[in-house]
């Protein structure tokens, strides 16, 4: 809420600097902002009084005005309307600066000379009125400052009002807060009225249909009223507040709403059929037009003002066009109102207009302050419009609403917030902040908050006027003794930290992405029907469709992650990702968030250097990045098998990865019509992705020493010819199964396929370890097992020794 | 004779594979394979053994020059194709072979940094589900259908009982759930808010946390939040707790810092307020205690929650929260 420092200080003296009491402000609890100096660059304009006004020799819409300045009289051209001989307006002299810092010169307009101009209220930043010049009020002294002639220097705070204070949202309340903690006395506008009309029951009445939504209204009403413009100074503070100015009469009735927090409306009380207002719920499908013009679908959420026969206004949200004040308005007659929060609440959100009114509505209104804001408004509309008020208001107030007592204890106060602070004291804040306080004992206290404070029920509430009042800086700080638990972090926690670092330490770099992908990705990656990439838990308001259902899979991720980076890292990239992917689950209501990694490579593996050729990564460099980090992690048993059906992955180049023959992930080659689906040129990609849920239950937390071997390894090679479909890993099981306990590790030294070899075979060399834990192996036994290992592998492979 | 012959093959093995110099490798082949060299000595002396010994050990030895000769060519075949650095001249300004190492999200980073020191102060660290009931969300955290609080929050919903988290809040209402004080934990995870603009991502990061045990006040909130703070952004930070609301605590505060750009002169990232608001936080509004059965009478704690992506770009002075995701190389390389 936006409002000039010079409104508040209508009610309560300030006697600090603007900037220290919005500090001030802040530290209780209204939070400023902004802060804005309003009469900025007004030093060069002075009051002139126009003395004459005589027509533009060559324009119809311009008049020279001839005008005293205080020192001298100069000719000034116009264009306003509203010029007029007697009256006094701001005016800057060539020379002086205008109030957008630009300096004012001396020119000929359509041939005649201007010394000068002669401003509206727009062009100072007053208010957003360009109808005419300003018209200052005559009793000021032509030379004189306008600065000195306005309310100024004037600041104008935006405070930020949390949703527990609607008693904030408005100047009197922004008033009374300063006066709590600075200890001044707070200043009620005055409210005259004199009653010269009829009695009230005579022109209208009130039928409240639904007390639960309106607990009360009230009502005046004003005969002969005379529509008209509201003064500078009304005008100013609603334009401050950020509120336009309309007439007088609707005027009164915002600047009673900014001032006391009470949402008011103004009827045109000879459109009302029979005079009178009922309050009752809407019909479903009736339709209504609103003041702004709207026609709106009601339904039985909103609460409706109808008079005689048909709705006249959208209670607490808006007027309608049927009854709203217009030129010929005389009589008009003044809602005050409190409705339901929940019902303006709901009847707001279904038809999707918030206003000022029902934004305070919603929050709550001070039920008990309708007369008094109905009667101020009411004796501003007099005092504006003129006419006639009725005797007496009508206040049809069914449904009391009592303000709680609650009962207070100093002590649990001060163990609450680590102070100690005297039951004085805190009574004495109470009392600041209008509550009937009572003494029950030495610790305890009634407290009962006025009708305005919605948000204070408990006793915690008074807890919290207490921290503030004593202000939260004063609090000590002190430490608690927190009680170690006796769980560690839970697994997931633990490992991810080790699995990122793995991760970086292979070159990978971490990406985020967001949880939420594009329904098309299933189809993207290929997805067949069934597959739990389809099964997407959808937004049911996605900002876009490309962001409308929660992610099955990282892929999409890194597949569009690699396309942002193309352009300008052409040479390479290797990325992975820690995340959620979620897999909806028919009869629950929450997806299964499963938390999984994904890693992918593409482009160069090495760049050219000195040291190296550049090579491009391939199948095995994405391989060995899942081996290192399962090895990393200390997973056993570890075994990768060619399976199909992968979604996006090239079938002929990927693979399972398996231990404890459960499936925890799969590796491979980004499928070509996966590339295509992402724009990835000809890029190959190579990615693989862990279940990493699967992974903890298979990771032992144990680890166990080995003691070193005591005796001597013995090395043999084999160079073999095979088949190029055997795979090696067959190999390496049949020298491991044969070898048996003295077999200590089989590597892969040598592999080709090529011209030296037939095409359908490939050469694999395999170097083996023996050991023996008990003695140093004698080189007969070495050799006929290896003999009976090469056996094996002819016999089982149709393998073959190759020479040389 | 044959350890003899399996110990020579071990220790040429080393040797050979520690070579990196032409002229070392002419010293293997002349101590081990040359004329004089051991193994060729070893061979000659075959056969003095005894007759039943000679075949075997004949073999094995022959077995054994076969393999080293082959290690032999194949570390000759490596060294000629190399270039640099072979004829005693280092170059010691030429780059070394470096590894390559990746990067981890700054928002990786400043999570961890987060947990870090709220680990060494006790909190336990816990996660909880991105897609989250109503009643986690809001119900239980004292926010209520129809209540002007859940304006704070422009909510995704998956339907109108479940909704993706707007705050990591709900994780207290889980672990309140499932244990009695003392309770001290630390949470950090992925919210979502229907927002999207310069200013907003519809995904960020939060980090949340939650003390309760007897006897635990607002001076304690202040202690620790002051000294997470201090620890985060240095020791000679100055803050302020002012007060705020949030429907799951009261009373409320919110955790500003000095601008640490302008340094509370005001500027554009400051708003002009010379604040910076870094942390939400309030002792538990005994209502939450209601919905998970604590005693308010007994209990008492506080909560604080704070936006990871708002630290990063403070911490590390980025203007532009869309980065976080974007995932450009250009930006990730530089943490």
């Amino acid at each position: 809420m936006k409002v000039s420092l010079n409104w508040i200080k209508e009610y309560v003296d300030v006697e600090m600097p603007p900037d220290e009491l919005g500090y001030l402000l802040t530290m209780t609890g209204l939070e400023v902002e902004g802060l804005e100096a309003v009469g900025q660059g007004l030093d060069d304009i002075i009051v002139a009084k126009i003395l004459k006004v005589a027509p533009h020799p060559n324009a119809d819409r311009l008049s020279i005005c001839s005008v005293d300045t205080g020192r001298e009289r100069v000719e000034v051209v116009c264009g306003a309307p509203n010029v007029a001989e007697g009256a006094l307006a701001p005016l800057v002299l060539a020379g002086g600066k205008l109030p957008d810092g630009t300096r004012m010169k001396e020119s000929r307009i359509r041939g005649e000379v201007s010394r000068g101009m002669l401003l509206a209220e727009d062009e100072m930043g007053l208010t957003d009125d360009h109808t005419g010049i300003m018209i200052l009020t005559p009793d000021l002294t032509p030379g004189a400052s306008l600065l000195s002639a306005l309310p100024f220097p004037d600041w104008v705070f935006d405070l930020s009002i949390t949703p527990n204070r609607p008693d904030c949202a408005n100047v009197l309340g922004i008033a009374r807060e300063i006066a709590a903690v600075t200890g001044k006395r707070l200043r009620k506008p005055e409210i005259e009225l004199e009653e010269s009309g009829p009695a009230i029951e005579d022109l209208t009445s009130i039928t409240i249909m639904d007390p639960d939504g309106c607990p009360r209204y009230a009502a005046g009403i004003i005969q002969d009223v005379e529509l008209g413009t509201s003064p500078f100074w009304m005008r100013y503070r609603l334009y401050q507040s950020e509120i336009r100015s309309i007439s007088n009469l609707v005027d009164v009735s915002n600047y009673v709403m900014l001032e006391m927090g009470q949402p008011l409306h103004a009827f045109d009380y000879d459109r009302l059929r029979e005079n009178r207002i009922v309050v009752r719920r809407a019909e479903k499908g009736e339709t209504f037009t609103t003041l702004d013009g709207e026609t709106r679908r009601l339904n039985h959420e909103n609460l409706m003002i109808c008079d005689g026969g048909r709705a006249v206004a959208l209670a607490g949200i808006m007027g309608g066009l049927n009854s709203e004040i217009f030129a010929g308005t005389r009589n008009v007659l003044v809602e005050s109102a409190f409705f339901d929060p929940v019902t303006i609440r709901r009847g707001s959100k279904h038809l999707g207009v918030s206003t000022e009114a029902s934004y305070r509505f919603e929050r709550g209104a001070d039920i008990g302050g309708a007369t008094t804001a109905l009667k101020r408004a009411v004796s501003l509309m007099c005092r504006l419009a003129g006419g006639k008020v009725a005797r007496g208001i009508i206040d049809n107030y069914p449904k009391t609403l009592t303000p709680p007592v609650i009962h207070f204890r100093k002590d649990k106060t001060n163990r609450i917030l680590g102070t100690s602070i005297s039951k004085d004291v805190m009574k004495g804040y109470f009392e600041a902040l209008e509550m009937e306080v009572h003494d029950v004992n030495g610790n305890a206290l009634k407290v009962k908050p006025p009708s305005f404070r919605v948000d204070i029920k408990r006793e915690v509430d008074l807890i919290e006027e207490v921290a503030r009042l004593y202000g939260f800086d004063k609090i000590p700080l002190t430490y608690p003794s927190i009680r170690p638990s006796e769980e560690g972090d839970a697994p997931a926690i633990l490992i991810r930290d080790r699995i990122r670092s793995v991760m970086r330490a292979s070159g990978f770099t971490e990406i985020i992405t967001y949880s939420f992908i594009s329904p098309d990705s299933a189809d993207m990656l290929g997805a067949e029907e069934n597959s739990d990439l389809r099964l997407f838990t959808s937004l049911m308001n996605p900002l876009t469709v490309d962001q409308s259902v929660l992610r099955t899979s990282l892929v999409p991720g890194l597949m569009a992650t690699v396309k942002t980076n193309m352009l300008h890292e052409g040479r390479g990239l290797r990325l992975f990702e820690w995340g959620k992917t979620f897999i909806r689950k028919d009869g629950d209501q929450q997806p299964i968030e499963k938390i999984c990694l994904a890693a992918i490579m593409t482009g160069l593996c090495q760049e050219k250097s000195w040291h190296d050729d550049e090579r491009h990564c391939d199948f095995y460099d994405i391989k060995g990045a899942v081996e290192a980090l399962l090895k990393a992690l200390g997973l056993e048993g570890v075994r990768f098998q060619r399976k199909n059906g992968f979604s996006g992955l090239d079938p002929e180049v990927s693979s399972g990865i398996y231990c404890s023959d459960r499936l925890i992930g799969q590796v491979g080659k980004v499928a070509s019509s996966v590339i295509e689906a992402y724009d990835l040129k000809n890029e190959r990609a190579y990615l693989f992705e862990l279940d990493v849920e699967a992974l903890l239950t298979l990771l032992s937390v144990a680890r166990e020493f080995c003691s070193f071997p005591k005796f001597p390894a013995v090395f043999r090679d084999i160079s073999l010819l095979v088949e190029r479909r055997i795979e090696s890993a067959k190999i390496i099981e049949i020298i491991r199964k044969e070898g048996g306990e003295l077999l200590e590790s089989v590597q892969i030294f040598d592999l080709y396929e090529g011209e030296k070899v037939d095409p359908l075979e490939k050469a694999i060399a395999f170097r083996i370890s023996y050991r023996s834990a008990h003695e140093t192996l004698e080189g007969e036994k070495i050799n006929s097992l290896h003999e009976s290992i090469i056996d094996k592998i002819r016999h089982e492979t149709g393998g073959r020794l190759r020479e040389g | 004779m044959k350890e003899q012959i399996l110990e020579l093959e071990e220790r040429a093995l080393e040797e050979i594979g520690a070579v990196d110099d032409p002229s070392e490798l002419e010293k293997f082949r002349i101590k081990y394979l040359g004329k004089k060299g051991q193994l060729t000595s070893i061979m000659k002396s075959v056969g003095g053994l005894p007759s039943d010994e000679r075949p075997k050990i004949g073999k094995l030895a022959n077995l054994v020059k076969t393999n080293l000769s082959k290690r032999f060519q194949e570390a000759k075949e490596s060294l000629l194709s190399g270039k640099v650095g072979r004829h005693g001249f280092i170059d010691v300004t030429l780059p070394g072979r470096e590894p390559t190492f990746g990067h981890l999200h700054p928002i990786t980073l400043v999570i961890k940094e987060v947990c870090e020191i709220f680990s060494r102060m006790g909190f336990r660290v816990v996660k909880g589900p991105n897609v989250e009931l109503d009643y986690y969300n809001f119900e239980a955290l004292n926010i209520p259908k129809d209540h002007p609080a859940r304006d704070m929050q422009d909510t995704f919903y998956i339907s109108d009982n479940v909704v993706l988290r707007t705050h990591t809040s709900p994780i207290q209402i889980r672990v309140m759930e499932t244990r009695q004080p003392p309770v001290s934990i630390i949470a950090p995870g992925k919210v979502y808010r229907r927002d999207s603009d310069v200013s907003h991502t519809p995904m960020f990061h939060q980090v949340e946390g939650l003390l309760v045990d007897k006897d635990v006040s607002f001076g304690d909130l202040k202690g620790t939040l002051t000294s997470f703070v201090r620890q985060m952004f240095g020791r000679d930070t100055r803050l302020r707790f002012r007060p705020s609301f949030f429907p799951f605590t009261e009373p409320s505060a919110e955790v500003d810092i000095l601008c640490v750009l302008c340094g509370g002169k005001g500027c554009r990232t400051c708003s002009q307020t010379g604040w910076l608001e870094i942390l939400g936080s309030g002792m538990v509004d005994p209502e939450v205690y209601r919905f998970v059965d604590y005693d308010a009478d007994i209990y008492s704690g506080f909560a604080f929650g704070m936006g990871i992506e708002r630290i990063a770009m403070l911490k590390y002075g980025i203007d532009d929260i869309q980065l976080f995701f974007k995932n450009d190389m250009r930006f990730l390389r530089q943490f």
